[in-house]
This record gives C-alpha cells, structure tokens and sequence, in this order.
C-alpha cells in the first residue's frame, strides 16, 4: 500500500501536470482551427472575387462585415466564369442579386442593390453577392465573443464558426490600397492600410475601388470544460483581390473644388469666328495650385433652353494652367431666330467626381 | 490474512493502469500535436497547389510576350496551344516545389467581331501523384495601338505641347525645351526604348503625371501585309473601295476615278436622334481634269515658302462662302450657305441682303453692294464673316455653284448635257422660291465653269467637275428615307447596310503613290484601311465630342491604317493661309475655326502622321490665332493654327508638326509660330477601355484582365479543359 501510495503521489502531478498539457494542445488545435477555418472560409470565395462591368467588386468593406461580388455557383455551363457548376442550386442564389430582392447589407443600413446588373450582352450578370460578417455571441454573454455568419444575396444567413474573439475597437477586417511617393523624380506604388476611421466603404464611393488586398485578423478561443482555463490563437491571412479595377484611382478622394472667375465672349470683328471664347480660373486642387492635385480635367457644360437643361460639351484635359480656355464652335443650325448659349464648369477629379459648377455665362448670336 | 504476493500482485496492476493512462495521455498528446502539424500541413498543400498553378499562368504569361505568341496561339475551336507540359515550378529560392506538377494550355476566346480586343485564356492545372488538385484560369488581353495617344517606331523630338494620353517610342525620346512660359506635359506614362531627354529644366522642365521608362522593352511595329485579309471582309458589307479604276460616270460619260472620302452623319430616319448606324459615307469621283486638286486643293501652294493664293482661284470662288441666318415662313429661321460666286448672282440677292431682327449676320444694301463685287475685296469681305468657310467639292452645301439645272425650270436631274445653268443663275425662274445650300442639298453631279461678273457661267465653260459615286452594295431594309440622297449614302453598319457580315471594316484600294482624301463627320465604330497615303483636306469629328461627358466613352471609334503617310494637307483651304495681297489681303480660315480637329486613332505602317509643309510660312504676319487650349495671356500664337488630336497618332517616323525658322520664330522664347502647326493633343476616355477600333492592330504586349479559379471537375483532363475552352468562344471576356 505504502508503495502503491508512494507511486501515486509521485505520479499524480506528472499525470496532473500531463493532462493539463494535453487539454492546452487540444485547446490550441481548437482555437487554432477555429481562426484558421474563419480565415480559409473568408480567403477561398474572396480570392474569387470578380465583377461583370459597371459591376462593384466590394460592395462593402467593413471593420466587421465584407460584401463582394463572385461567381461561385452556376446551374448550367452557360456560366463559364463559375467556379462550379450545380443544377439543383436556385436562380436567386446563382444570379445577381436583383434590386426586387434588396435587403440591408450586415451591420449597415444601407440596402443593396439599387440597380440590376448586366453582363455585356445585356442579360443579368451571372455573379453573386457573398456576405461575411461577425455578430456577437449572445449564448455566452461576453461582449468580445463572435460568430461568423456567411450569406449569398439575400438568402439565409448561415453559421460559419462560433467562439472568435474580437475585442472591443478591433477590427476583423482590415483593406489595403496602393500610395505612392515620389522617389527620384518616379511616381512609385506601395499598399497601405486605410484607416479604420474611413470604413465603411460602399459600393458607390469611389475610394473602395481602389482597395487591392483584405487582411484578415481571426482569433479563435478554446475554454478548458474542466480548469476553465481559456486560450486564444490569432491567425492573419491577407487575400489579393486579382480582378480589382485596374485602374490606379490614387489619390482620388472628395470632389474637388470649383473652378472659378468664368467668362465667355463671342468672337467679334473682321475675320471673325462664330465660336464661343469660354474661359476659367483652375481649380485650387488643380496641381497647378497644389490642393489634392487630382483634377484631371474640366467639363465644360451648356445649355440653349435657359439653364433649364444642361448637357456637356467636353472635358479639357487639366495641364497646370492658372487659366484655361475652349473655343465652342457654334452650331449653324435650327430655325430660332436667335440662341442665347450659356456655359458653366465643373472640375473633375482622376476618380470621376466633378466639383459644383461655376457661375453660369452666356453668350448669344 | 492475505498474502503479501497478493497484495504486490495490486500494486503492480495499479502501476499498469498507470503506465497505460500516461501512455495514452502521451499518445493523446501526440495525437494533437499531430493533428495540428497535418492541419498546418494541408492548409500549406492547398496553398502550394495554387500558388504553383498561378505562378505557372505568370511564366505562360511572360512566355506569350516574350514570343510574340498572340498570333500563332489557336481559336478556341481547334485543339489550344498547350505551353508547359509536367512543368515542376520553383520557389522563390529556386528550390523545385517537391510533388506538384503543372500543365498549362491556352486558346484565344472571347470577342470575335473585333469590337473588343482579343483575348487569350490560359488554365493552370496543378497536379500530384493522386490527379490534378487545382485549377486556375487567367484571361490575358493584347493591348491595342489605339490605346496610345503617340506611338513612334524610332526616335523622336517633340514638343511644346500636350500629350493627352501613352506615348512610346521604340527608339529616344527628346523633349524640346518650351521656353518659360509654354510647358510639356505627359498626362500619362511615357516609355521609349532608348533615353528620354527633358531640354528643358527648372520651370521649363517636363511634368510627366505617370512617370516615365527608359529602356522599355521594344514593342515590334506591324506591316501592311498583316492587315490584307481587311480587304475581304470589307467587301463583303460592300465597304471595299476601289479607286484605281474608272466609276460609272453619271453625266456625260465622264472619265470619273475615285478621288475623295468624307464621312457623313445624317439623321437618316428623321426621329431626330442620331444613331449608331447612322453613320455613312460620301465618295466622290472627280472628273480628270480636276483629279489632281481633289477639289479642295488651292493652287500654286506646294512649294512657295510664303505663298498668297488668288482670290480668283475656283476652289474660294466655288467652294469658299457663308452662311446667312435669314426668315423663313411661318415666323422661324433658316440658315443658307452662298460661296462667293453666289453672291454675285442677282436671284440670291434678296436673301443675303437683309437687317431683319433674327438675321445673322445681318448685311444691309451698302454691304451687299460691297459682298457681290467682282473684286478681292469683296472675296476677303464675304470671308470674314463670322460664318465663312470652304467645303470639299461635293459638300450639298456647295449645291449653288454645282448644281446645275435646266433653263428656266429647276428640273436638277443632272443627267444630260441640258443642265447648263448654276443653280440661282438669273435666267431661271424661281418656282419654290430660292435657298442657299443646306445639309441636305445633294447634288449626284457637280458641275462647275468659268464664272462671269455677274455670277453666270461664261458660254461654253461648263464642265463636270464630279460626280458622287452611288453605294454598290447591300442595302438594309431599313433605307434612308430622302430618296436624293439614298443612292449616294454608304452605309457604314446596319441597318442601313444590309450585309449580315458587316465587320466595320472599310477598305480603300488606290494607285500606287496615291492618296485618299479624307475627311467629314463619322457615326459608329470602323476601321478604315488605305492601300496608299492619306491627305486631311479637313477635319475628322465624331458627331459628339469623345470627351462629352454626357455620352458613353467610345460611342464612335475611328481607326484608320495606311500604308504611307498620313497628313493634313498643304494647300488644303481648311488650313490657315494668307489670301490676296495688299488691302484686300486676309487670313483664309476655310474651317471656321483655329482648330484643325481630329477625332481618331491614325496609324502610318511605313511612314508618319503630322502635317504636311510643317516648315513652310503661311500665315499673314498680323493675323495669328491663339493655338485654343493654350494661355492666351502667353504669346503663343500660331499662324498656322493647331493641330488638334483627341485620339491616337501611330507612326513609323517622327515628323515635325512645325519647325523653327530663324527670324521667324522662336519657340524657346514663345513668339509665334509662322509654320507649321501648333500640336494640341486631348484626353481620350476610350483610350482607358478595352474596346478599340474594330479589328484594330494589337501590340505583342498582353496584360491579365481576370483570374478566375475553376472547380478542379471541371478541367481535370485535356478533353475537359478543351470543352471548356470552346464554351469561352464568342462569349464577352
């Protein structure tokens, strides 16, 4: 007895010491199966991202949620950029999510869609809506604890994975989006974080077209039934959106200012053309005068109905000019006894949005 | 009492118990510990499966360039290129990837219409010793020559000025210093294979908004017979033009060879919008006596270095005039064009002359007196109004001086040698009531003569100038609706070209050492091929500004490919010049405006794309034009006018759109430009899109527009990667 007492106690702690070590691997595995499933989920449909055209690729980028548009799921071969083909799989969940079915997107209250998107042949694009987003985990009743939900367009949320862990200000998702510096006279690239402060970014705001890679930060967690001891992995994987824009929308931000000090004369005197002088002050984001220096041109808009109607002319290229002008040839044409044309400027920016037009000018022949 | 052995026999099972619960926490342990390191592990094999089968799609990529591959890889309907077979694919360290092989096969698929541009899929397959495990297809994209803004085979010095979009030369690229007040700007990347050399710095120095590259990889320039097979498939919608030979004369059995091309936009179904095919040409066949000037061509222009033309030259009398804004019935307005000679003729004078609110310009008695007489005056006085301008022979503008009609009725048929008298002359009488020359105002035969004072043709002078060659091909059965002019509208896609093989393409064959001249106002999209040179007697516009904000980016498209040069023309009276001498000497400003507008993609195969007699002094000395676009706070002006390109201008060699004369110019320090042209050149929204001018030529560059993963079922066999190729056919990528 004395001895099979003494082999206890001397195995006891080691056995003790043994299983605790045991139920921490198995916690780690856990854990680690728990971010590492998070993150593999997210990265597999995301790396599938694409868009048709006029089509968002991030419908949204969230702290916590994600929106983007893939070709998952086809029910014919008619769907050559699908990943897979499956018949039995519904129409609403293998198409693009159509505006009659616009729902709220997670954690927003924004809805989506607006519009039907096509393909280019006209018919509604073959590409879905993927959603991911982190809800709290009510079960528990800790405030840091997070199930993952996935959603294709508006059909059912589904569970992906329970027991993350995302303190309180910490972002799930993170985007990056090329910046550039100017190195020796050469404009050069480099991905940088935006600011948790900027998102979320939407579908019709044009800095999320220039996102190019999600990062993912998962932290699962593994509590011990028996020691209540609890542990954490954190796992990172960043996803390379492949099928971005192409187009380096770098350093579009707000729309720029307007430009200013318009005037438009007609041409006057022997030898004279039947053309409109329009002429204007750039813009102060014109790189002429600093600001953002993204003004990449200046539409030109007129009207013959008395500014009841717009419709524009032209874009002039932006070139660093403290003025620029454009010579409108006027129409000869139409069976008014006169026409009164009246002109205003928009700046526009490398990202599409125009400034508030100028002060509206005339001129009449 | 029990026995000691019994109770060493409990101990012993205790210690076994024991050892087996600590085996098995051990095992237990390493169970886990496994368990994580193959979760690790297969995590990492997936990962390496894909990252070889994209790194296996980027050598494929690098190969295609590499080799120039784009045109020997097949069509998707025959069996596709495979590029790597087994292929083992190294990490960054250069280690073979251990257990995973790669095979890689390619097709050309998508778009086979030539709107878009071609596209080549390449699919990945990654593979081990249990079957393919990965799947990875890649769609690549050629990039097209129109999505450069100035491209140049060779070396090139260019500057001040605008380049609105790429540029790249396969040579060095020097830029001319601009002086302190001009400036080059780049508004896109700039490459050349050799050096790029900035004349100018400080204020003076270059801004390239998108960086630049030297020693850029050599782009190969193509040649003509590449695009022979255009000759074809544009016979086929009837779009072939054949200008060597003799036409079908339409009067008077006239010897009429080709000679002139000019676009047309023209509502042709009258609902007042302006359709895609609603775009059309007009040819027009000049008799051979005139063949040399093509009727727009001013003589005596080519070789003086200063030259003034006549103001008695036939082509301001005939083809130069104004328009006259004038009442009509039922309160509203018309406008009338009247070329000088018009204006002498008696018939018209009730019209030109009036002060009427609404009129526009207004001409009261005196100035009509001063408008209609025979003198170089009276040219310079029409042409500066404000709405002077030339047209090319066989404009329906010019239908006052060459439409010619029967005596004393306005029967125009213009068929029979009866027609002798100019449409206005005063021995006619008016039945509807006279009106000057409108957009509508065709006439199949143009007819010109020796004009007397008083407007009327002098006896025995008449002669035929042309005639508008009538559309030999298919029409749609949606025909335009103005039965006068329905023959000779060429219909440049459907409806109203009823050929079912319409591919956009039109194709132009002339003499050897010819020219086509070309110009007018395109609708739609097309590709028009020059076996010859080409002059721009005038401008070529789309029927909206490309860059009109409120239409979508390539709404029209114009990609033309000639064999030899292709210039503005010198004695062209589109183009700025000195008129008279004298009192009565002027600026002729033949196109109304300072601009000489292009709107389009030019691409020499052999030789360049500019202007023509970019050294030679046109303009008067006291009547330069600010170059539009420019500061005109800066003395920039431009006695030649500008040259303003919102497209692409593709060539073979660099020339000069003006020159520095000493004595007469000095760039550097921005007094004006006495030759030449001032260069403006704009941002074309297209050349950002991945459409182009109908089968126009691509670069041996590609670049990745998508890369899409594929269920690995779906691919896992070369039949199967073949199927799914051919479904890629056709389909927009």
């Amino acid at each position: 007895m004395t001895l099979t007492a003494a082999v206890f106690a001397i195995t006891f702690p080691f056995i003790k010491s043994q299983v605790a070590a045991v139920g921490r691997g198995a916690g780690r595995t856990d854990a680690d199966q728990v971010a590492r499933y998070a993150v593999m989920m997210i990265d597999r449909d995301l790396r599938r991202a694409s868009a048709d055209s006029g089509q968002p690729l991030l419908v949204l980028a969230g702290p916590r949620a994600i929106t983007f548009t893939a070709d998952l799921v086809a029910t014919d071969t008619t769907g050559t950029d699908a990943v897979d083909i499956d018949a039995g799989v519904s129409t609403t969940l293998s198409t693009a999510w159509l505006p009659a079915n616009a729902a709220t997107l997670p954690l927003t209250t924004r809805s989506y869609p607006t519009v039907t998107y096509r393909d280019r042949l006209g018919a509604v694009s073959l590409r879905e809506t993927i959603s991911y987003w982190l809800k709290p985990d009510t079960v528990t009743g800790r405030t840091d604890l997070f199930v993952l939900w996935r959603r294709v367009n508006a059909g059912d949320s589904v569970v992906v994975v329970r027991s993350l862990v995302l303190p309180t200000d910490t972002a799930f998702f993170s985007y990056q989006r090329p910046d550039t510096a100017t190195v020796g006279g050469v404009l050069t690239s480099s991905l940088r974080t935006i600011a948790a402060a900027r998102l979320p970014l939407y579908w019709d705001s044009v800095a999320v077209d220039s996102i190019r890679s999600v990062t993912i930060r998962a932290t699962g967690r593994y509590v011990d039934t028996q020691t209540r001891e609890e542990t954490q992995r954190t796992l990172f994987g960043t996803t390379m959106l492949t099928n971005a824009p192409g187009r380096l929308l770098v350093g579009c931000g707000a729309a720029p200012t307007a430009p200013g000090s318009p005037s438009a004369t007609l041409a006057s005197g022997n030898g004279a053309l039947l053309e409109a002088k329009v002429n204007w002050t750039a813009s102060s984001d014109d790189a002429r005068n600093g600001g953002a220096r993204d003004v990449r041109g200046y539409v030109v808009e007129w009207s013959t109905d008395g500014g009841t109607t717009w419709r524009g002319l032209t874009t002039v290229s932006a070139r660093q000019q403290s003025r620029y002008y454009w010579y409108h040839g006027l129409p000869i044409a139409g069976t008014a006894s006169s026409v009164t044309a009246r002109y205003r400027i928009r700046a526009i920016d490398c990202g599409g949005l125009t400034s508030t037009p100028t002060t509206v000018v005339s001129v009449t022949f | 009492m029990r026995s000691s052995g019994a109770r060493r026999g409990s101990a012993l099972i205790l210690v076994l118990v024991m050892t087996l619960a600590i085996a098995g926490l051990a095992l237990s342990a390493i169970f886990f510990s496994s368990s994580s390191r193959l979760l690790s592990a297969a995590v990492d094999k997936e990962r390496g499966y894909r990252l070889a089968a994209l790194a296996a799609i980027e050598m494929a990529r690098d190969s295609i360039q590499r080799f120039s591959l784009v045109d020997t890889i097949p069509n998707a309907a025959s069996t596709p290129m495979q590029l790597f077979s087994g292929l083992q694919v190294r990490d960054a360290t250069g280690t073979v990837i251990p257990n995973v092989r790669v095979n890689v096969w390619a097709a050309m698929t998508g778009d086979t219409l030539g709107a878009i541009l071609p596209t080549v899929t390449v699919i990945a397959q990654a593979y081990d010793t249990y079957g393919v495990r990965f799947v990875q297809r890649a769609d690549l994209r050629p990039e097209s020559y129109s999505r450069f803004a100035m491209f140049v085979n060779g070396n090139v010095t260019h500057g001040p000025g605008v380049i609105g979009g790429r540029a790249h030369a396969n040579g060095d690229w020097s830029i001319v210093n601009p002086g302190t007040q001009l400036s080059n700007i780049f508004l896109d990347t700039l490459s050349a294979t050799g050096t790029i050399t900035d004349n100018g710095s400080g204020q003076s120095a270059a801004t390239f908004v998108r960086g630049t590259q030297s020693g850029a990889v050599r782009i190969d320039y193509p040649r003509d017979s590449t695009y022979a097979w255009m000759q074809t498939v544009a016979g086929l919608a009837g779009l072939d033009l054949n200008l060597t030979t003799t036409g079908t004369a339409l009067g008077g059995g006239a010897n009429t060879g080709g000679s002139r091309v000019e676009f047309v936009s023209f509502d042709a179904n009258g609902n007042g919008v302006s359709e895609a095919g609603e775009g059309f040409l007009l040819v027009v066949d000049m008799s051979p006596g005139y063949r040399k000037r093509r009727g727009v061509e001013l003589t005596n222009s080519a070789s003086a270095q200063s030259p003034a033309f006549s103001t008695s030259d036939d082509v301001i009398q005939h083809q130069c005039g104004a328009f006259y804004r004038r009442p009509a019935t039922g309160g509203t307005f018309r406008w009338h064009f009247f070329p000088v000679s018009a204006h002498r003729r008696t018939a018209f004078q009730s019209l030109i002359t009036s002060t009427a609110a609404g009129s526009y310009p207004q001409v009261s008695a005196a100035t009509y007196t001063t408008l209609s007489a025979n003198t170089a005056a009276a040219v310079k006085a029409v042409l500066e109004q404000p709405t002077a301008r030339c047209f090319p022979a066989g404009s329906p503008y010019l239908m006052p001086s060459e439409r010619f009609t029967q005596a004393n009725t306005l029967q125009h048929s213009g068929t029979t040698a009866a027609f002798q008298t100019p449409w206005g002359a005063s021995s006619q009488t008016p039945s509807g009531g006279w009106y000057g020359g409108a957009d509508t105002t065709y006439s199949g035969l143009l007819k010109t003569c020796t004009v007397q004072t008083n407007g009327n043709c002098q006896g025995g002078t008449v002669a035929t100038l042309g005639a508008l060659r009538p559309f030999g091909g298919t029409l749609g059965s949606s025909q335009v609706a103005d039965t006068a002019m329905r023959r000779y509208l060429w219909p440049l896609s459907s409806p109203y070209n009823g050929a079912t093989t319409n591919r956009g393409l039109v194709n132009v064959r002339v003499a050897t050492g010819d020219t086509l001249y070309l110009s007018g106002t395109l609708r739609g999209k097309i590709t028009m091929r020059v076996a010859g040179g080409v002059i721009l007697p005038d401008r070529i516009r789309y029927e909206v500004d490309p860059n009109d904000p409120s239409v979508l980016p390539c709404r029209n498209q114009l990609g033309l490919i000639a064999v030899r040069d292709i210039l503005v023309g010198i004695g062209v009276p589109a183009r700025l010049y000195g008129v008279g001498s004298g009192a009565s000497a002027f600026t002729l400003r033949g196109g109304g405006e300072a601009r000489f507008t292009i709107h389009g993609t030019l691409m020499s195969l052999t030789g360049s794309v500019g202007v023509d007699g970019d050294s030679l002094d046109f303009g008067p000395n006291q009547a330069e034009l600010s170059c539009p676009e420019d500061e005109t706070t800066i003395q920039d002006d431009s006695n030649g006018g500008c040259f303003s390109i919102t497209g692409g201008l593709i060539m073979n060699t660099y020339k000069p759109f003006y020159r520095t004369l000493s004595g007469r110019s000095n760039l550097n320090t921005n007094v004006k430009t006495r030759n030449g042209m001032r260069f403006a050149s704009s941002w074309d929204r297209c050349n950002e899109a991945d459409g182009r001018p109908p089968y126009f030529p691509v670069t041996t560059r590609i670049r990745a527009v998508r890369s899409l993963e594929i269920g690995v079922t779906r691919a896992n066999t070369p039949s199967k990667v073949q199927t799914y190729l051919r479904r890629l056919l056709g389909k927009p990528i």
